[in-house]
């Protein structure tokens, strides 16, 4: 069995950690029409995926989701900023193409095809392809190889389309919601069969997944990134996002200590009382406040819904992205 | 990459390969049968050549009709060389293999145009063979111009050319088929009306008037009625002291005894191959510009 | 073969829920010392999760002494936990059975039975205390 690509030695770290992606003030602009009035798709994205991660990437729809991983790809090119994947931009070339692996929202296949037909195709343009264990990974899940790519369900063919993206054993594949249509059943194996094949490379290969289902991400993910507004949210470890936000309860009081100290998302006052949710930048000081974790799902939404403060007093709000656990 | 424009068009060029065998055993045979009877009728003094062709009316028909084979290369083969794999998104699938859109794109390309001067080359060659069979000598006669020698290759290169160019840009095969038969169309009307005649200088005959006017195996391309050496126009009055001829012999000669004369504008035979490379050198130059624009616009533009 | 089960929105870690399991397989003797554990490619096909979840759990696994990871081959169990025989271990579960039984059909659910368990885990610590 061919073994999992190992990054060069020139590619960039942070501390001893490879990086499979790094982006710095990354956008993409789509002028509308001859009357330019130009929409940024993405916008100051700045942002570190470690190698070996499963990382979520998580928005609304039309949050750039997509057009975040059409530049990992190459698929576009960028209108500002600078992508590297695996320590190079990306570039229309058989050198860089081989080591990343895409899978478009919509599956593309050649319907009329046999999955055999794909297979061969498989073969036939990557150099590094691994036939045997490609065709046995569709044939362990009863996908029968004869049938038409069209007439298999969802389920399958996007099965079938991740057994083709992973069979040039790339370093990094990207994921464009590829499990949004499909029952939880088939999720769950599709999501199986994704985190085999990362455990099979044993470190060498770096996921990243788009999803709107915060509870997939859950489990099969440790890195995340959230975009909203064609901006970059967070982009952290998933421990640490999970250890470092809370929900703070109290009688109703000034939010403005709390406020200065840590990065407020959210805040809730009623008569009686103040409730914020907060991402801590140090440690909680004042013992008066009850602290309660956050489910991921609710720290999602809270940079969904995050709008920035109306007042200048209350400070600036998020101006850039939370880069937690040491990944500066 | 071969296997993948193999197996992705291999419906299209299997049937144009099946239809243009049928057509050339059809044209081979038929071709051999005529000429036998041709060459009989020569012999025999109360044959015409006429009557034997009109035997073949309906494979004449057919040879005339594979003017329009040249269009169905475009609209077959070039537009599901672009327009359709960007409109099923198939395109997003091979570029994000290992092969670079650049490679991808040179290799389709090339493959398929080779493709396209292949059968249109032997198409034509079995088209020009077979009109060489008739008792018709004159090349520039009815559609020969465009089906034999080497223009309808030219042609075929323009239409799938242009639909590559027009499914890079508009990506949607409908709209591609539209624009290829559209601009097809409209170069053949242009060529056809007015460049054509304008491509070699034509020669002029001066002829008296009557019957035996024909220049045999040339393009006559325009006729005009000169009186005295000047140009008419309209309606011409006849002359009085030609008004009581009886006969068209005598009109004839009275009116060129008045200075009525052909002014023939003309091509003859001998310049048939010089208008037939600058016709498809046209076409090609043309197609040369599509197929730039193609490559420019797939490398450029986003996925 | 030792399965995993994992719930979900749980308080406790996923990578903790494993380690947990792995020694309550020790002691059940379910898995005894020399036994391969699950790899980490089936654990995650089974439960679809991160492979660095199992990882860690194996690793802590490792770090207490209960497991050995050798490479190429697999994680293999080495010693059973300090803990109740298999035998005591055996009928303790089978009374707690009896017990969850009669709970539940007192009426409690089973948010109630660990809310009780933990109250009187709690109060003992505390005797044990004074």
């Amino acid at each position: 069995m061919t073994a999992w690509a190992k990054p060069a030695a020139t590619e960039p770290t942070v501390g001893n950690q490879h990086l499979a992606v790094a982006t710095s003030g990354l956008g993409k602009q789509y002028t509308r029409g001859l009357r330019a009035r130009s929409k940024w798709a993405l916008r100051d994205c700045t942002l570190e995926v470690p190698e070996g991660r499963i990382c979520g990437l998580v928005g609304a729809n039309g949050a750039g989701k997509t057009t975040l991983l059409r530049l990992l790809v190459g698929l576009a090119r960028p209108s500002a900023g600078d992508v590297q994947v695996l320590g190079q931009r990306p570039s229309d070339s058989g050198q860089f193409l081989r080591e990343v692996g895409y899978l478009a929202q919509d599956i593309p296949t050649f319907r009329r095809w046999s999955v055999t037909d794909h297979l061969r195709m498989g073969a036939a343009l990557n150099p590094s392809w691994d036939a045997v264990a490609t065709r046995e990974r569709i044939q362990s899940l009863d996908i029968p190889l004869d049938q038409r790519v069209g007439t298999l369900s969802g389920g399958q063919r996007a099965q079938v389309a991740l057994a083709l993206a992973l069979g040039k054993r790339p370093r990094l594949l990207l994921l464009d919601e590829p499990v949004a249509a499909l029952d939880p059943l088939a999720r769950r194996d599709f999501l199986s069969t994704l985190g085999a094949a990362v455990a099979e490379a044993e470190g060498h290969l770096t996921v990243i997944l788009s999803s709107h289902l915060v509870a997939d991400l859950e489990r099969i993910c440790d890195h995340l990134i959230v975009l909203a507004n064609s901006r970059t949210m967070l982009a952290a470890d998933l421990d640490d996002v999970i250890a470092s936000h809370r929900v703070l309860t109290s009688t109703r009081r000034d939010v403005g200590p709390i406020d200065r100290q840590h990065t407020v998302l959210r805040v809730e006052q009623t008569q009686r009382q103040t409730r914020m949710w907060v991402r801590l930048e140090g440690p909680l000081t004042d013992p008066t406040w009850d602290s309660d974790e956050l489910s991921l799902e609710e720290i999602v939404l809270s940079y969904l819904e995050y709008r920035p403060p109306a007042d200048a007093d209350r400070g600036p709000g998020i101006t850039n992205v939370a880069h937690l656990g040491g990944v500066s | 990459m071969t296997w993948l424009i193999w197996r992705q068009h291999r419906m299209q060029v299997g049937v144009a390969f099946a239809i243009l065998a049928a057509l050339s055993i059809l044209l081979w045979v038929t071709g051999l049968d005529m000429s036998h009877s041709l060459r009989g009728c020569k012999a025999s003094p109360t044959c015409s050549g006429g009557d034997i062709m009109n035997k073949y009316r309906a494979v004449t028909t057919i040879v005339n009709i594979t003017v329009a084979v040249p269009l169905l290369f475009g609209i077959f083969w070039g537009t599901s060389l672009m327009a359709r794999e960007f409109e099923t998104s198939t395109h997003v699938l091979a570029w994000t293999q290992s092969i670079s859109r650049r490679q991808w794109l040179n290799r389709k390309l090339l493959a398929l145009l080779a493709a396209t001067v292949l059968c249109s080359a032997g198409l034509a060659a079995i088209v020009t063979w077979w009109w060489g069979q008739t008792s018709n000598s004159n090349r520039f006669d009815g559609a020969r111009f465009q089906i034999e020698g080497v223009t309808p290759i030219a042609y075929s290169i323009f239409a799938v050319a242009l639909a590559a160019a027009a499914g890079a840009i508009l990506r949607r095969s409908l709209a591609t088929l539209g624009v290829t038969i559209f601009g097809f169309a409209a170069m053949q009307v242009l060529m056809n009306s007015y460049l054509r005649s304008h491509l070699v200088h034509p020669l002029t005959a001066l002829t008296p008037l009557g019957p035996d006017n024909d220049i045999p195996g040339a393009w006559i391309i325009g006729r005009e009625l000169l009186i005295n050496g000047r140009a008419t126009k309209g309606i011409v009055q006849l002359p009085a002291q030609c008004a009581g001829t009886k006969s068209r012999p005598d009109m004839n000669g009275c009116l060129s005894e008045s200075g009525y004369q052909f002014a023939t504008k003309y091509l003859p035979s001998s310049r048939y191959w010089t208008l037939q490379y600058l016709e498809s050198g046209i076409y090609l130059a043309l197609a040369a510009l599509l197929i730039a624009t193609c490559v420019i616009v797939v490398r450029r533009r986003d996925a | 073969m030792l399965v995993f089960r994992l719930t979900t929105h749980s308080s406790v870690p996923a990578y903790v829920q494993i380690v947990q399991q792995v020694r309550q397989a020790l002691l059940a003797g379910v898995l005894r010392p020399g036994d391969r554990l699950p790899t980490v490619k089936d654990v995650v096909s089974e439960l679809a999760i991160n492979p660095n979840t199992v990882l860690k759990a194996y690793r802590e696994l490792e770090q207490e002494g209960l497991v050995e990871g050798r490479q190429g081959v697999g994680t293999f169990a080495l010693r059973r936990p300090d803990g109740p025989p298999p035998a005591a271990q055996a009928a303790l579960t089978r009374s707690l059975e009896r017990w969850i039984g009669k709970a539940r059909e007192a009426g409690f659910d089973d948010a109630g039975m660990e809310s009780l368990l933990r109250t009187c885990l709690m109060s003992s610590a505390d005797e044990a205390i004074a």
